[in-house]
């Protein structure tokens, strides 16, 4: 298997290039665009044939998981891992509900129901947050509901038109 | 997970497959086919530039004598007054540029490789702008042709020449191409000279 690329710091070197080189944006667009054409075709076969179990296996993969959602084409959809991700929070504090009411315009809006004790809302409040970004990172913002900490928005850039 | 998405703005980038246009050497505006052109002396070579900057240099001397639009005349003549039969001209064709700097009329042919320089001395009696206009010669088997043209003209047939040539004396695509550019340089002689 290939060493997996520091993805991060790809992508800054990309944007430094860029920086320096506005033009090259064009290129790096043309080539993503061509990858990602490549991509949608080779889920499609997947799917085709059946390989749910094949989409799955990618979808946990990292650095598979992240291209496939860079080009909007995440088998499992953002509901879905966000919720499995609660869930194992949840599981670590006792006291705790945590559940995702519902995504509403790229915002998720989640609540917490205490049951007396439990951990910090605002420390809960952030571990909410950092996981719902490492499993579903194209939303646009979370809300959380009974956290006392105030709902933060992440600016990120919408998701490429289909 | 989240760094990746930040190339979606490339991605969402509106992306042309169209070569991205050609821009003015002196001021870097995008200029579109055809654009004017202007000869860089010191390098020679010809040098792109939009309309504005090209009128800058159309006095000889601008820009300490380096730059000098290239002319604008472009014109048919009876006869070119050189002894042709006096070189060899590998496809009938040479073009004759004064070089402002020897004062000498410096014969060029259209190669594969581009515009090549003929030792050869030649002189002729017409009357040639030096650096910014050319003697074009173009002999057939049954004729010839003759004009005086801004020497960016010849470049773009040599470039014409240079990428269909095959083989050893080019082939007939070639001489496809140079029968039309002159059937176009006869049709549109104002047209095509606009440079």
């Amino acid at each position: 298997m290939h060493e997996a690329p520091d993805v991060d710091a790809t992508v800054r070197a990309i944007e430094s290039l860029v920086d320096m080189q506005p033009e090259s944006a064009e290129l790096a667009g043309l080539l993503m665009q061509l990858y990602g054409a490549g991509l949608t075709r080779i889920v499609e076969v997947i799917r085709e044939e059946s390989g749910e179990s094949i989409l799955e296996r990618l979808a946990g993969d990292k650095l598979a998981a992240s291209l496939l959602l860079l080009h909007g084409l995440h088998p499992v959809d953002a509901a879905t891992r966000l919720r499995k991700a609660l869930q194992k929070l949840e599981r670590r504090f006792d006291a705790q509900r945590v559940s995702l009411a519902e995504i509403k315009d790229g915002v998720a809006f989640i609540r917490v129901e205490h049951n007396g004790g439990g951990t910090p809302p605002a420390a809960l409040a952030d571990m909410i947050e950092q996981a719902a970004m490492e499993v579903a990172p194209e939303l646009e913002g979370i809300e959380i509901e009974g956290a006392a900490h105030a709902a933060v928005l992440v600016q990120i850039a919408p998701a490429p038109v289909a | 997970m989240k760094e990746i998405l930040r190339l979606r703005r490339f991605l969402d980038a509106p992306v042309s497959t169209q070569p991205p246009s050609e821009r003015c050497e002196f001021c870097g505006v995008a200029i579109a086919e055809p654009h004017s052109h202007v000869v860089d002396l010191e390098q020679r070579r010809i040098v792109c530039s939009c309309r504005p900057c090209y009128l800058l240099f159309q006095n000889a001397g601008a820009a300490g004598g380096r730059f000098r639009s290239v002319g604008d005349r472009c014109e048919r003549v009876e006869e070119s007054g050189l002894d042709m039969d006096a070189f060899e001209m590998p496809i009938g064709m040479a073009f004759f540029i004064r070089n402002s700097k020897s004062n000498r009329l410096v014969a060029f042919y259209p190669s594969p490789g581009g515009a090549m320089e003929s030792g050869l001395q030649v002189e002729a009696p017409l009357s040639l702008e030096a650096d910014i206009e050319a003697l074009l010669v173009y002999r057939r088997r049954e004729s010839a042709e003759t004009w005086i043209v801004p020497v960016d003209v010849c470049y773009e047939l040599v470039g014409r020449i240079r990428r269909r040539w095959r083989g050893f004396d080019g082939g007939a695509e070639v001489y496809a191409e140079i029968e039309s550019f002159f059937a176009n340089l006869n049709e549109h002689r104002s047209a095509a000279c606009q440079i």
